[in-house]
């Protein structure tokens, strides 16, 4: 029965390499959405498969022995995890919870300071700073705002500036900062989902594309407006910004517009929704192991 | 509040955006007969124009000297603005940005660059 832990610690690196199927035969809304899903169920594994085997390796301590009253005998039967497995398991959760709240601290201490920014006035939902460079990004939160500096604005045509601002009002009205939120901790709890992490960040990116296109009706448009953005951004003062992969990836945005739109093909994806069902299952195996364990514990 | 009335309330929103863009693009004092025609195909009715622009003024965004026998318009800058700015340019460039905000582009690569000069050149 103990062999489900271990199933559970396989699967975020099955689910990872399912990533980019999902990505290529969905349409980026329903992509980012299964990659979501993805990398929730990865990450809630990890985090049960390592509770799991520290609940059971630790059990054998001679400390938790006396405490429960329990016989080793019965214990030894009902959890076959050996003691060098449970301090391991109990030391990589230690480290991917100081991770995550290392990451939800970093997060509300910047979207605190950039509370500053929020509260500009806004004509509409944008806000305009004063600054030579183009940058543009969509501000989470309540109220969500459209932040764009007059570099960018006088880079983009008036058409072309119309495609910036619903590419923008895309990632506010279809709240993708949750999604981002949500890959950013699942790839803090295991770093191995920072391959998902980042399909889901091009996905986002692809999705407000699409959006943005539908809006001012013109896939052609909207991809030169994100070719002249691009080329703006490439006389940027300061150090390159840490998110390369996106980097690499304006070309392929822009491919992606110039073609016809995307549709999905849901068949290519029952791999990934298999192996994310089996997943679960194993989760609710696991569960149950770790109340059989607890029963004999504490009896 | 009706379906009707929520969707043109957004409506006013996005416009006031548009108008807002337009005047820190061109950066000089424009009136309302010259903003409508900035805004290109999509423009709204000139009257419209007018009534956002007063919208804006009315929340001290924008600046308005007397032309003629009309109003130019120019936008508000203050002190705060070159803070935030600022600030922003500080923040922005911090490190895992991805779930804090999403951006329009981040930078670009050399190889990409030439391939989207060459995309725009043939349409210019």
């Amino acid at each position: 029965m103990y062999f489900t832990v271990y199933v559970l610690l396989l699967a975020p690196a099955v689910l990872v390499a399912a990533g980019p199927t999902v990505s290529r035969y969905l349409a980026p809304a329903a992509a980012v959405r299964v990659l979501t899903c993805l990398t929730a169920v990865a990450a809630g594994a990890t985090v049960w498969a390592l509770t799991v085997l520290a609940v059971g390796g630790l059990a054998h301590t001679a400390q938790v022995q006396a405490y429960a009253h329990s016989s080793p005998r019965r214990l030894a039967a009902a959890d076959p995890v050996p003691y060098g497995f449970g301090v391991i398991a109990a030391a990589l959760l230690a480290t991917a919870l100081v991770r995550l709240a290392a990451t939800r601290w970093h997060r509300a201490r910047e979207l605190r300071a950039l509370d500053a920014v929020r509260a500009r006035p806004a004509a509409g939902d944008l806000i305009v700073l004063p600054a030579d460079h183009a940058d543009a990004y969509a501000l989470p939160g309540r109220p969500g705002r459209i932040v764009v500096t007059v570099g960018m604005l006088r880079a983009l045509p008036v058409d072309e500036r119309a495609v910036l601002l619903a590419h923008e009002r895309a990632h506010l009205t279809h709240h993708h900062h949750r999604y981002a939120a949500i890959a950013q901790a699942a790839a803090a709890l295991n770093p191995l989902l920072g391959r998902l992490r980042d399909e889901i960040a091009f996905g986002v990116e692809r999705w407000a594309d699409e959006a943005a296109a539908e809006a001012v009706a013109s896939r052609e448009l909207a991809a030169r407006s994100l070719a002249r953005a691009a080329l703006a951004t490439t006389c940027l003062p300061g150090p390159p910004p840490a998110l390369a992969y996106l980097r690499h990836r304006i070309a392929a945005r822009v491919g992606a517009l110039r073609a016809t739109g995307p549709t999905s093909r849901r068949r290519r994806v029952w791999p990934a929704a298999v192996a994310a069902l089996a997943t679960a299952v194993a989760l609710a195996d696991a569960t149950v192991a770790l109340v059989r364990c607890l029963n004999t514990l504490l009896p | 509040m009706g379906e009707h009335a929520r969707d043109q309330r957004r409506e006013s929103g996005a416009l006031e955006a548009e108008v807002m863009a337009v005047l820190w693009a061109e950066g000089v004092p424009m009136t309302a007969g010259q903003v409508h025609t900035a805004l290109g195909a999509s423009a709204p009715v000139y009257k419209t124009v007018l009534t956002v622009l007063g919208r804006l003024h009315g929340k001290g965004l924008l600046e308005r000297e007397r032309v003629g026998r009309a109003h130019a318009y120019v936008p508000r800058r203050g002190p705060a603005d070159e803070v935030a700015s600022e600030m922003n340019q500080a923040l922005v460039r911090g490190a895992d940005r991805f779930a804090v905000l999403q951006r329009f582009v981040d930078g670009l690569d050399p190889d990409d660059e030439r391939a989207l000069r060459d995309l725009l050149d043939s349409r210019d």
